[in-house]
């Protein structure tokens, strides 16, 4: 408990408000809105359509300010990946030598549409005299290595400014959640988003990994005491052993995070966002035989140290041996369990959200963005997208970094907790 | 030679848990892309397929078992480097914590608050590495075999294993399942007589190797799912997004396309990886109780 509570308090301590800073969000709301465009970021969505029902990026087009990607881009949806790697490399050194030649927007399109064959497209002039070849290069790049697909056809390029302009933690918990609604003017408190971000967690927990871990207890308890055709520790006769064995052998055969991936693959409608349910789901299913396993073993060492048939010969019934059982050692298993599930889940989630992120043009994301997984992947995202633009001095300040290190405080917070309250359970709370 | 029917039987089951998924895949696939009437194989022609050592191509790409086996190497490939580091760290912790003599309480819960603190340094190292200029965004794989040069690499391994400091608390196992094998009588008998570390490490031969071992082999899923995301950040065609990959929306068509044999073969890899694993462990297991 003490190098918890040291922890705690050096985190917090990492959390104090930095002096020197103003902490209006007004006034940082109104500088950021003075910036001019060549110091936002530049992020990369790809628009997705869907026939009925919004998308989360039709959602987020709704936030930000959109500006079509020009027609030209369409053309990489036609090429093979080499084609679209040798783009991305001739913009590469395009850059390069526009910066040296100061080249025009429009010497630049001519370029480009001598060399691949392209009608000169006045947007894309606007564009490469506006932000230069480097932010089509980054588009094109995002795109190519090995992750082509004929989706990004319908790419949208939006822009929008990050909020962060304070480095206190009370302007933070106070301001916007990052990438969300920003331009849309009002401010939304992040602490209440924050908080928000757990019901999801909670409701899917209760529906898919709770359920699941009480059926591997109770499979455990009937297959440690030998209930019904389950003999000891076995179900007897061939064939049921067997469809035991196969059926325990193929849940156990993937890692859970594989069998998250297959679950969204198979279970995913038509371009429709990824549930909650296909990352709980597994999870659950998962978890059983663990449980089952573990409580089976439990009960079956206790039936080895004569402790059951004692008192068994003592009149109790099983019943009453199974709530003795309970209050001592079978209830730390589940719970246990339930903490595990609940720090794999945010982990699943996160790295479910990041892969979706990035490949978005495939996917039509998650549904749930009040998630702490969205919050770290976009934030963290928006930083290695302004190191490939190379566009913001931003990525020096401490600003940008600053929600990603109080998300992943809170994850830390989290996990501790969970391992914490694990090993008090072991011990028992004495 | 005969083989006992109880043998047949036990090969029979091996062989069902590997193909039950499998089927379930199939079947849930093909439901699913049944009204677009796609022409995949049969689960049985694309398991012939398979026992032929071919595998049938789909529209996501010409030769299937070319992409897997380059997928394949480039996940080997990803699963050393970035086990090298984790490894090293988690059994050279565990070595630490057995030679700790006094104190181990409180030890063993430095490595609980370490190995929960997982994001943080990881995030920290990351940030450190590109402010620096010492890890650039350059992909280290664009789709064919992945070079293993280490100055490219020592950066997303570092940050990797970093990243994996929660399997830190598996040096805890090493530690226990060193006290124990340094706990044996004779070998207690024998430093009391004065042989020095190195000769009981002779003396016990490889059992002391063992405890890590298991580690090592309990590792692995872990370490194949992780490099998923590696191989996401880091653009390489591996298993992982290979298996990402596996469904695309198809315009066209106007739906999402699970492109099965893809999909079967992938998952049959990833439960031949695990089966193998969990034997090997399993086997280690039974060794070690000896």
């Amino acid at each position: 408990m003490k190098a918890f509570s040291a922890v705690l308090l050096a985190l917090l301590c990492c959390l104090t408000p930095v002096f020197g800073q103003k902490d209006n969000p007004f006034h940082a709301l109104q500088e950021s809105q003075e910036l001019d465009n060549a110091r936002r970021f530049w992020f990369v969505f790809y628009q997705v359509n869907q026939s009925g029902g919004r998308t989360w990026s039709e959602r987020m087009t709704e936030s930000f300010t959109a500006e079509d990607v020009p027609q030209t881009m369409a053309y990489l949806a036609d090429q093979p990946t080499s084609e679209v790697l040798r783009l991305y490399r001739f913009l590469e050194g395009m850059a390069d030598e526009a910066d040296e030649l100061l080249l025009s927007g429009e010497e630049m399109a001519f370029e480009l549409s001598e060399t691949f064959e392209w009608e000169p497209d006045p947007l894309l002039v606007d564009w490469l005299e506006r932000f230069g070849p480097l932010t089509v290069g980054v588009f094109v790049k995002l795109i190519s290595p090995g992750q082509y697909s004929p989706s990004f056809k319908n790419a949208v390029i939006l822009s929008y400014r990050l909020p962060f302009h304070s480095l206190s933690p009370v302007w933070i918990l106070g301001s916007v959640p990052p990438s969300v609604t920003l331009d849309q003017g009002g401010m939304v408190p992040f602490a209440p988003y924050l908080l928000r971000s757990v019901v999801p967690y909670l409701s899917s927990f209760l529906w898919y990994i709770l359920p699941a871990i009480f059926i591997g207890v109770l499979l455990g308890i009937c297959q440690g005491y030998g209930v019904g055709w389950w003999g000891r520790g076995k179900p007897t006769g061939l064939w049921m052993g067997m469809l035991f064995r196969i059926l325990q052998g193929s849940i156990n055969a993937l890692p859970r995070f594989l069998l998250i991936i297959l679950f969204i693959l198979l279970f995913r409608e038509f371009r429709k966002p990824i549930a909650f349910w296909m990352i709980a789901l597994p999870l659950g299913i998962s978890c059983v035989p663990l449980v089952m396993t573990r409580v089976s073993d439990q009960i079956k060492a206790a039936i080895g140290s004569d402790a059951i048939p004692l008192r068994r010969s003592q009149g109790f019934s099983h019943w009453q041996i199974l709530k003795e059982l309970w209050r001592f050692r079978l209830f730390v298993i589940p719970l246990q369990e339930v903490f595990s599930q609940m720090v794999a889940f945010i982990y699943a989630e996160t790295l479910i959200q990041f892969m979706v992120k990035m490949s978005e043009g495939a996917m039509a994301g998650i549904g749930n963005q009040n998630s702490l997984g969205y919050i770290l992947v976009q934030v963290s995202y928006g930083i290695s997208m302004a190191r490939h633009q190379a566009l913001s001095p931003a990525f020096e300040r401490f600003d940008l970094w600053y929600p990603l290190l109080m998300v992943l405080t809170l994850f830390t917070l989290l996990t501790l907790g969970a391992l914490v309250l694990r090993q008090r359970i072991e011990r028992g709370f004495s | 030679m005969t083989i006992k029917p109880r043998t047949w039987l036990t090969l029979l089951q091996g062989v069902l848990i590997v193909l039950v998924p499998l089927a379930v895949i199939y079947q849930l696939a093909s439901w699913k892309n049944a009204p677009l009437d796609l022409s995949d194989p049969t689960f049985f022609q694309w398991l012939a397929g398979v026992l032929r050592g071919e595998l049938s191509a789909d529209a996501s790409s010409d030769d299937l078992s070319r992409d897997l086996w380059i997928a394949s190497l480039n996940s080997l490939k990803i699963v050393a480097f970035i086990y090298s580091g984790t490894l090293l760290l988690c059994c050279s912790m565990g070595i630490w914590l057995h030679a700790q003599k006094l104190a181990p309480r409180s030890m063993l819960r430095l490595v609980t608050v370490l190995s929960t603190l997982t994001l943080l340094p990881s995030f920290a190292v990351y940030y450190l590495a590109l402010k620096w200029d010492l890890m650039s965004f350059t992909m280290l794989g664009s789709g064919g075999h992945v070079a293993l040069v280490f100055w490219d690499w020592w950066a997303p391994v570092l940050i990797f294993a970093v990243f994996n400091s929660y399997f830190i608390a598996n040096s805890v196992a090493v530690k226990d399942a060193l006290d124990e094998v340094f706990s044996q009588l004779f070998i207690r008998f024998y430093q009391a007589k004065g042989a020095r570390f190195s000769e009981t490490l002779v003396m016990i031969k490889v059992n002391w190797l063992l405890p890590m071992l298991r580690v090592f082999l309990y590792f692995l899923p872990f370490v194949v799912a992780e490099s998923i995301i590696f191989e996401f950040v880091f653009r390489i065609t591996g298993l992982g997004s290979l298996l990402w990959y596996a469904s695309t929306y198809d315009f066209s068509l106007e739906a999402v396309r699970v492109f099965t044999p893809k999909l079967m073969a992938l998952t049959l890899i990833f439960s031949l990886i695990v089966h193998v694993t969990n034997g090997l462990s399993a086997l280690l297991a039974r060794m070690m109780s000896r």
